[in-house]
């Protein structure tokens, strides 16, 4: 009895906070719709760029509603909407970490649509700003890792063992990884370390019976300060190395899969049209980049004896397979 | 604690003190406070770690040449093939290399050839441990048995089949055995192995390897016990031990230093013998090396080594009673003390996409004390200097060429140039063909040069016998090798390795009776350079891995050795034909098979007599296992399946099937 009173008694609940969901995350339909994008304060050509293919992919479509409003993290601080205003923008778009902290810190009520930051970043802010989650999403710039499996599964289709060093960051991850690689038809070594300090050691480990590293960004394990490190270890014990971002295969890394600004930009931009067809005008779900592009080194592969094929045809297989997950 | 966060505390602490009457205003500042003064969060990952710029890593001058550009043929042999293979001894290893013949004098003095020309003291290769040579200068090539290394600390072996002075120096004359053993950070806690079989084989390694950050290192030590051939008096109780160290002590340099020990009673001599009857050798070997690597901002590197090497061998006799002398006893002096000192400096420009460079120069000095072999109380010295240069340029991203040269400077010999030009090319994805002309130089050593061996009756010398007499003068032997290699990977899992060869070796240095009317006999060994060889013939290896633990290593050579000699002394000294065929197989839940198989036509090495055709079996089964924490695999080999077989000599080198049971764990 106590069970089935507390089950009516749960499903009310639910049905209120469902319809409080949705009150919150359309967002109210009007004539002109004023889209705030917020870009980080920090220069750099990469959210101009982003920017510029937002705008474009918007221009696509010359009658939408959307009136594009744009200002830099340190001028929202300063003279940003407030909870206060009488009139709030329909919707704000992040672009970048600084942004998406920036924004949420304000806890303002209108929809927020985060960009161009890691997953894992966006879980801690999101958790950060509490209750509100339910009127944020995000466009992730990272790949998922099934995603990036699958680039090594088309690559180096004898390299069947994955190595994998993770640390606190990506730790958390670990069930989803597992997931990925089953599906991916790859067999997981991992070493999970806590301290930059143990990352020699690890790598040494984890190739002792791996065929190829993944790397994921992690603060303390793969980063900018570590990829000297990763790179010379990996290189002398001749494994090849999948990275996460072009830099890291001009540093020295094999290949990777990655989204540049521009295909980010896209993305958002289609998403906002998608949106303001819709009639209760929902955010987009939380999700990884649609488009990407791929790198290889061919020194590298040449000096390690692998013939990982041409990234642009990699490109193109990995986004073939991506489709038959979501025809 | 820094400063600034131990008055963070005391504000914290007064905070919280204060918290009933401020508590928001307390709560705001803390919240301040931490999170600029604490960093008690992580730092949340940026999107700028996927835009940041990196400096490139792997400069074209960093890259090393694949082997399908590389200007030699090249066998590799992994950690996976050493453990297969069954071998406990790094030179049984070996016999997986197309050419090569791998023979035991006695149970610690092996013998490691590759295309004839070796006798007792094989003098024609150059073995490099982590790039420091263990070539013996007093009575020349490797003693095997006398290396503080474990098996289980090898990472590799490349074997370069052919002379390469230009990147190995002196002596890397018929082939180069490359070994390198694993990085101190690659093991971390504990490894132990027992080891224990016929011929009262009794084995133990252990090693503990430790470190953090930018420090790691590695101890091993290890004791070997067998009876030798079980025959004669030819064991050996060794123990070793030696240390590795890996440090980086910033972002561009990397620091390696290692050292070991090996010391132990070695049986030698035959029953019947009056001056060489069973008795025990004690010999001590060991080393310190320290290498040096720098990355420039240019992406170029500079490397810098120096190590020293000691081998010591204790062997102060009294003959038996001499019946013919009235039963006197003589004294003999077999005590040995070589020490070789090198250091070397190598610098790897990229001066273009497609054009590298690696150039440096090294110095070395020989001493050698063997009185009772050299006619010298006093130790010999020999100081060699070597200066090198090796131009690879991609013409085409087909097309790559290899020029370079060494040049040497000896003491003893004076200046000798070595230079070398290959060219691969690859006609198609997956497949290259190769041409070269390499030549080196292969240095006498001590013993050829100033040999000096006297027995005497009384401390004024009154001579009985002189078992050898140097005239000196020699000048260095010479190698010129010319060779057209394929390397093709035929399918995803096969490749095939094709090397046809014509190696023209000329001023032979030959040890020969030479006229000494003092002398018991009248005779005393003299070395002249009296000799040439012309070796042709063709190599082959295959490799087929379709799984990951599912391998097989097949190897041939064809060798023919025409020769001016005496005696057919180095003509017949290799097989015309020999294979390798290695097979490894998991079988399931930890369960790994193997199998080495060799065949060799018959052949003799120098001065000895013929051996016949050689063949051998040898099976290993092991079985991983996991208890709790600890890793470990047992496993159970047997040699020599196909019964006894001759190994290097007829009388008194016979090999019997041998049985051993090896079991080790690895624990954190």
């Amino acid at each position: 009895m106590r069970a089935g009173g507390g089950l009516v008694c749960a499903r009310r609940q639910w049905i209120a906070l469902a319809a409080l969901a949705v009150a919150f995350v359309s967002w109210p339909a009007a004539a002109a719709t004023e889209v705030l994008v917020v870009i980080a304060t920090q220069q750099s050509p990469a959210y101009e760029e982003a920017l510029t293919a937002l705008r474009a992919r918007l221009a696509d479509v010359p009658d939408n509603e959307l009136a594009l409003r744009v200002m830099t993290a340190e001028e929202f601080s300063d003279s940003g909407p407030r909870v206060t205003d009488r009139k709030l923008p329909g919707l704000v778009v992040t672009l970048g970490t600084d942004a998406a902290a920036t924004v949420l810190r304000q806890k303002l009520p209108t929809p927020t649509y985060c960009t161009f930051l890691p997953q894992a970043t966006y879980a801690a802010l999101a958790n950060g700003a509490g209750g509100e989650r339910a009127r944020l999403s995000a466009l992730f710039l990272d790949q998922p890792f099934i995603r990036q499996l699958r680039l090594i599964r088309l690559a180096l289709p004898g390299r069947t063992r994955v190595g994998m060093v993770l640390g606190p960051d990506s730790q958390r991850h670990e069930r989803g990884l597992r997931r990925a690689a089953a599906v991916a038809g790859v067999v997981l070594r991992l070493e999970r370390i806590s301290d930059e300090k143990q990352l020699v050691g690890a790598l040494h480990r984890v190739l002792d019976d791996a065929d190829v590293l993944l790397a994921v960004p992690d603060a303390l394990v793969f980063n900018r300060h570590t990829a000297q490190s990763v790179l010379l270890t990996t290189y002398r014990l001749g494994k090849p190395v999948a990275g996460y971002s072009r830099a890291y295969v001009t540093a020295g890394a094999l290949l990777a899969v990655y989204s540049t600004p521009t295909q980010i930009g896209r993305q958002i931009g289609e998403e906002l049209l998608a949106m303001q067809n819709k009639a209760d005008r929902p955010l987009p779900a939380a999700g990884y980049p649609r488009y990407f592009s791929v790198e290889v080194n061919e020194r590298v592969a040449h000096s390690l004896g692998i013939e990982p094929g041409r990234a642009d045809d990699l490109a193109r297989r990995l986004a073939a397979s991506d489709t038959e997950d979501n025809p | 604690m820094p400063e600034s966060n131990t008055a963070a505390w005391e504000i914290f602490r007064a905070l919280r003190r204060r918290m009933s009457l401020t508590g928001t205003i307390g709560l705001l500042l803390v919240s301040v406070l931490s999170s600029t003064t604490w960093a008690a969060e992580p730092p949340l990952l940026s999107e700028q770690e996927f835009l940041a710029e990196l400096p490139v890593v792997l400069t074209a001058s960093r890259l090393a040449q694949p082997q399908a550009e590389a200007p030699a043929a090249v066998t590799v042999i992994d950690r996976q093939m050493i453990e297969a293979s069954g071998a406990r001894n790094l030179s049984e290893v070996l016999r997986l290399v197309p050419g090569f013949q791998v023979g035991f004098e006695n149970g610690h003095r092996h013998v490691v050839g590759y295309h004839g020309l070796a006798d007792e003291f094989s003098r024609r290769l150059q073995v490099l441990i982590d790039g420091r040579s263990v070539y013996l200068p007093s009575f020349g090539g490797v003693s095997w048995s006398d290396l503080p290394l474990a098996l289980d600390d090898i990472e590799r072996i490349e074997v370069i089949r052919g002379p390469n002075a230009v990147t190995y120096g002196a002596n890397s004359f018929l082939a180069i055995i490359n070994i390198t053993t694993r990085h101190s950070a690659a093991d971390r806690g504990g490894f132990m192995r027992a080891t224990a079989g016929s011929n009262d084989i009794r084995d133990g390694v252990l090693r503990m390897a430790s470190g953090n950050g930018d420090v790691s290192y590695r101890l091993t030590t290890g004791y070997q016990q067998d009876g030798g051939y079980g025959q004669r008096n030819d064991g050996r109780r060794i123990t070793f031990l030696n240390g590795r160290m890996d440090a980086r002590p910033g972002e561009q340099d990397d620091v390696e230093f290692q050292f070991g020990y090996n010391e132990g009673p070695r049986g030698r001599g035959f029953a019947g013998s009056l001056e060489n009857f069973p008795h025990d050798q004690e010999i001590t070997s060991r080393f310190q090396q320290i290498r040096w690597r720098h990355r420039l901002d240019s992406g170029d590197e500079v490397a810098a080594q120096f190590y020293y090497n000691h081998h010591e061998s204790d062997e102060q006799v009294l003959s038996l009673p001499i019946p013919v002398l009235g039963g006197f006893q003589i004294p003999i002096n077999y005590d040995i003390r070589s020490e070789r000192y090198d250091a070397e400096v190598q610098h790897t420009v990229g001066l273009s996409d497609s054009l590298r460079l690696v150039w440096g120069a090294g110095a070395r000095l020989d001493r050698v004390a063997w009185p009772g072999f050299l006619g010298s109380t006093e130790p010999l010295d020999n100081r060699y200097y070597r200066l090198f240069a090796n131009l690879e340029w991609r013409v085409t991203p087909r097309l790559v060429l290899n020029a370079g040269a060494m040049s040497e400077n000896s003491e003893i010999t004076g200046s000798d140039l070595s230079p070398r030009l290959a060219a691969n090319y690859q006609f198609m994805p997956g497949h290259t063909v190769r041409a070269g002309v390499s030549s080196a130089t292969r240095q006498p050593v001590l013993i050829e040069e100033k040999g000096n061996a006297r027995f005497c009756l009384d401390p004024t010398c009154t001579l009985f016998d002189q078992s050898f007499y140097s005239s000196g003068n020699l000048v260095p032997e010479r190698i010129l090798a010319s060779e057209l290699g394929y390397l093709g990977r035929l399918a995803p899992t096969l490749t095939l390795d094709l090397r046809l060869f014509r190696d023209h070796v000329t001023k032979l240095i030959s040890g020969f009776d030479g006229v000494y009317p003092d002398s018991l006999d009248s005779e005393a060994t003299d070395f002249r350079n009296l000799d040439k060889a012309m070796i042709t013939g063709s190599e082959l290896q295959l490799h087929w891995q379709p799984e990951r633990n599912s391998r097989v290593i097949l190897g041939y050579a064809n060798v023919r050795i025409e020769s001016n000699d005496l005696d057919a002394r180095y003509s017949e000294s290799a097989p015309r034909n020999s294979m390798s065929l290695l097979g490894l197989h998991e079988l399931g839940d930890g369960l790994l098979a193997s199998a080495a198989f060799y065949y060799q036509d018959e052949m003799r090495f120098v001065g000895e007599h013929p051996i016949g055709a050689l063949r051998r079996l040898d099976l290993r089964l092991a079985q991983r296992f996991r208890l709790a924490d600890v890793q470990g695999e047992a496993a159970i080999v047997l040699q020599n399946m196909l019964g006894k077989q001759v190994s290097f000599n007829e009388e008194d080198s016979i090999a019997d099937r041998i049985g051993f049971f090896t079991v080790n764990f690895r624990f954190r």
